[in-house]
């Protein structure tokens, strides 16, 4: 049984680590912390389903597709509300708020176009064929998912560890005014970190949908709460963070429901994450947060 | 304001019925939100039966019009649309709320205020005990678990179950409770008992740890929604052993997800989609030529109760004084029994809590259907 | 070569209703170290600012190698050849010193996925001036002393190759020894014919490097000569080089 679980809970810590990459990056970089994350990884289930179900392409266009409209709507949040705060140099709460507005016109949206009942993919759409080994028993499309997911993270850390755009984004994300002064274009990386963000959000929340095959207008607010959890965990806007603490979550999770109890899950898992931050109150891989006086 | 109900206000003006008086009649359903899968049906059976009572010239020629409120499915949206409804529409009754717990909280209100609140899915125990302005045509998960559990333990000789259900709902959780009393009467061993909440889509830790119990049927309460998914991801996991649901498994949605997975089922209903009465048989061709889908149990449920609030103002005498009016419609309800969609219907009286009056809940007989070759069938008892 | 690598022509710039700058003038010409002295809160560092696009002047022209740059983002600005160390250096604590370095190159590499191949003549060029830097190429910014990180934000600047370059301050907060260190790193980059505008607190050793020299008072500069002249000026002796 053990062995499941921890086929479980890798799988279910994979997309968390991917959904909380995102929602860390845009806290990294822009500073900002965008509660409509969740909103824009429903509309990624919704997009990667749409794709699928009426074009009937294959599930990796719909992934393709998650990213590019679940992208383009992070674009547009930044674009049409963030730039116009960080113009007006609006207070850190200000932005949060204004994201808090977004999801619920995202969700109202999803509501009224798609309505409020269960979506899914069609069972013939799923990849078929699963793997038993002794007693453990894991689906093509699991291994998918924990592929897609550590490869897109892989490209991710590459990125920002070895390229100049990793750079400049990790100059931003300490000083946007010094950075600019080495030429780099800081609104435009804003723009393409909302992009990328929403894009990872989106194709996270395809990937979930896949895998549980089950899509509401809702979806977005419970994944939301734990995306919270995991890059406070792993420090706020650290990388390798949202990566551990995406797959401590998933553990925990997974492992609190095996050992202890199904009704205790999240409280055991959010117990777990309240004593890792008495320990290390700025999370796993955070800076100690300076309060200047 | 709902378009539904502009449309039936002027449905009523063109048919232009002069002197008699309009039957306003309250409809709080959950018209959005998760619970609106429900809702929607059961609005729907309303306004099937709503528009044949005033085809063949209203009751005792007065039209019935509806006034369709949405209550989200939240306890606090039923509240405001209950007040709404008796203090400001002036509704003679009202049909709803969608959910249990919205019962449980609004009920309260129609029952101080003198006015029947009639539920048509409300299945929790305790309901009808609110008070006795409070009515059910559901049948109780208590009149049909038994006999679905000692059908499924029959078939397929059950030694020892697993037990899952969600325990955040009202429905589900007095569900569960209804089953665990049965398995303890059938003296049936319950090798662990699983939990989940609303909106929980991963429930592959939970049939994990009952895949290692290895039960011979895993009982489930849980609305459609999860349960279709808790069966695909036991399978997925190997875990082959039959499910045994409740109410909630009563939905064509148990095939959206994988229209085999779910095979060997057992689902006890109020209602049959296949039963061969000719009322049955009418109301499902109308439905589907009116809303161009299957109805469901909820559906049948919210029409049945229509003709039985029907059927008893029939016998009363509308004063105009809404107070009395209300009261007279209250006193008539008990006496009706009809046969409806759902079989023949009569109401029983609840016993109520520590003698306090209470309400009246259906007394009906359940199917108990298995599914096989992706749809549901009748269960012959063999 | 004599043309003007830089000029400011009657440059106003503030901070909300405060006004700073009021008409300020001042040219480096191609290869010449030029250095902007004055007292505290005169306009230096606004001056730069304002120069390098942090801040938006009000009124006024800014030529970089006879181009109009005034108005234009900051970053545009670098990426037409100026570049900017500002007042407390401002490296990028949590980045290598070779990954600060690397972002120096920014404005001549455009190309965001440039692996640091690219930029390698610079950075060698660079860490031939600072070999204390190549030494710790690997570690953070942060982690460095004061003189390291002055260094680190020369070098920085140095990368993209500019056309002039802006430093303010470079001696803040520095020990005297290190101090010494910096101007005569300046004294090399200038033997190497960098185009300097030097902002600077201990007047007298600025003095020393520079070709040309102005001193600020009050938003505007109040006099201008070759270090020769200013020394000769009673007003500049008490001020600031007393």
């Amino acid at each position: 049984m053990l062995e499941q679980q921890l086929v479980n809970a890798l799988t279910l810590g994979s997309v968390y680590a991917l959904f909380a990459l995102g929602f860390t990056l845009v806290f990294g970089v822009l500073a900002v912390i965008n509660l409509s994350h969740g909103a824009v990884f429903m509309v990624g289930s919704y997009a990667a389903a749409l794709v699928v179900t009426r074009f009937e392409a294959p599930l990796w266009v719909g992934l393709l597709a998650a990213m590019a409209i679940s992208g383009l709507i992070g674009l547009a949040i930044d674009v049409v509300i963030l730039k116009r705060l960080r113009a007006r140099k609006a207070p850190h709460l200000i932005p949060m708020i204004a994201t808090i507005g977004v999801t619920i016109v995202i969700t109202s949206a999803a509501q009224g176009l798609f309505g409020v009942e269960v979506q899914r993919f069609p069972e013939e759409m799923l990849p078929a064929g699963d793997f038993t080994v002794g007693d453990v028993h894991v689906r093509a499309l699991e291994l998918g998912i924990i592929a897609v997911s550590f490869l897109l993270m892989a490209v991710l850390f590459f990125a920002l560890r070895r390229t100049q755009l990793g750079r400049a984004l990790r100059a931003i994300a300490e000083s946007p005014k010094a950075a600019s002064l080495l030429g780099i274009n800081v609104e435009g990386l804003f723009h393409l970190t909302s992009f990328t963000a929403a894009a990872l959000g989106g194709v996270a929340g395809a990937l979930i949908s896949l895998n549980f095959n089950a899509i509401t207008p809702f979806m977005g607010q419970p994944m939301l709460h734990k995306g919270i959890a995991v890059i406070i965990l792993g420090g706020m806007g650290d990388i390798r963070g949202a990566l551990i603490g995406g797959l401590f979550l998933g553990f925990a999770e997974v492992m609190s429901k095996a050992y202890i109890s199904s009704q205790m899950g999240d409280a055991v898992a959010f117990g777990l994450l309240f004593l890792v931050l008495l320990v290390r109150p700025s999370g796993l891989f955070g800076r100690v947060l300076e309060r200047k006086a | 304001m709902n378009p539904s109900r502009i449309a039936l206000l002027v449905a009523g003006l063109l048919a232009g019925t002069a002197a008699a008086a309009d039957i306003k009649i309250g409809i709080a359903e959950a018209l959005t939100g998760g619970a609106a899968q429900y809702g929607v049906a059961i609005r729907n059976g309303f306004q099937l039966a709503a528009d044949e009572i005033n085809a063949k010239g209203g009751v005792n020629g007065n039209k019935v019009v509806l006034v369709i409120e949405d209550e989200q499915g939240k306890k606090e949206e039923g509240i405001t649309v209950f007040k709404k409804l008796i203090f400001q529409d002036k509704v003679l009754m009202i049909f709803g709320p969608t959910l249990s717990n919205s019962m449980f909280a609004a009920g309260p209100v129609a029952n101080a205020a003198k006015t029947v609140a009639f539920g048509t899915s409300n299945t929790a125990n305790g309901i009808t005990d609110i008070g006795p302005y409070i009515f059910r045509n559901s049948v109780m998960e208590s009149d049909v678990l038994p006999v679905t559990v000692a059908s499924a333990v029959k078939h397929y000789g059950i030694k020892k179950v697993a037990v899952m259900y969600g325990n955040d709902d009202a429905f589900t959780k007095s569900g569960y409770d209804v089953f665990k009393k049965v398995l303890e009467d059938q003296k049936i061993p319950v090798t662990t008992t699983e939990t989940y909440v609303k909106g929980d889509v991963d429930f592959k830790a939970q049939l994990t740890k009952i895949k290692a119990g290895s039960p011979d049927a895993i009982v489930c309460s849980c609305l459609a929604e999860e349960a279709a998914n808790i069966i695909v991801q036991a399978r997925g996991l190997g875990l082959k052993a039959p499910f045994i649901g409740g109410n909630g498994f009563n939905s064509p949605k148990m095939f959206e997800v994988s229209k085999l997975a779910g095979e060997g089922t057992f689902v006890g209903s109020p209602w049959a989609n296949t039963n061969p009465t000719p009322v049955n048989q009418h109301f499902v061709a109308a439905y589907k030529q009116k809303y161009s889908s299957d109805p469901n149990q909820f559906s049948a449920q919210g029409y049945d109760a229509l003709y039985i609030a029907a059927d008893a103002l029939k016998s009363v005498k509308l004063s105009g004084n809404i107070e009395a009016d209300r009261q007279a419609l209250r006193d008539a309800l008990p006496k009706v029994s009809i046969n409806g969609a759902t079989g023949p219907f009569k109401f029983r009286a609840a016993a109520g809590k520590d003698g306090k009056p209470a309400g009246f809940d259906a007394d009906q007989k359940p199917f108990i259907y298995i599914i096989q070759g992706g749809k549901f069938t009748l269960f012959s008892g063999k | 070569m004599t043309t003007d690598m830089l000029r400011v022509d009657n440059l106003h710039a503030g901070y909300g209703l405060a006004e700073v700058l009021t008409g300020v003038n001042l040219e480096v010409k191609a290869g010449t170290v030029v250095a902007l002295i004055g007292a505290n809160g005169a306009g230096k560092t606004t001056t730069m600012r304002a120069i390098s696009g942090l801040l938006t002047p009000r009124q006024g022209r800014v030529v970089v190698a006879e181009k109009e740059v005034q108005g234009l983002p900051a970053s545009r600005i670098a990426r037409l050849g100026l570049a900017h160390a500002p007042e407390g250096r401002r490296v990028f604590g949590p980045l290598s010193v070779e990954d600060n370095l690397l972002l120096g190159a920014y404005s001549a590499l455009p190309h965001f996925f440039g692996f640091h191949g690219r930029a390698a003549a610079e950075l060698e060029r660079v860490y031939a001036l600072f070999p204390r830097l190549k030494e710790r190429r690997r570690q953070l910014a942060g982690t460095l002393s004061g003189g390291e990180q002055q260094m680190l934000a020369i070098g920085r600047a140095l990368m993209s190759r500019p056309k002039a370059m802006l430093l303010d301050e470079p001696s803040m907060g520095l020990a005297p020894v290190i101090v010494q260190e910096v101007f005569a790193i300046i004294r090399r980059l200038k033997a190497e014919g960098i185009t300097l505008l030097l902002v600077e607190q201990f007047a007298k050793s600025a003095l020393e490097v520079a070709d040309y020299a102005y001193v600020m008072e009050r938003g505007r500069i109040a006099v201008a000569g070759t270090p020769a002249e200013l020394r000769q000026d009673e007003r500049v002796l008490a001020a600031y080089l007393g």
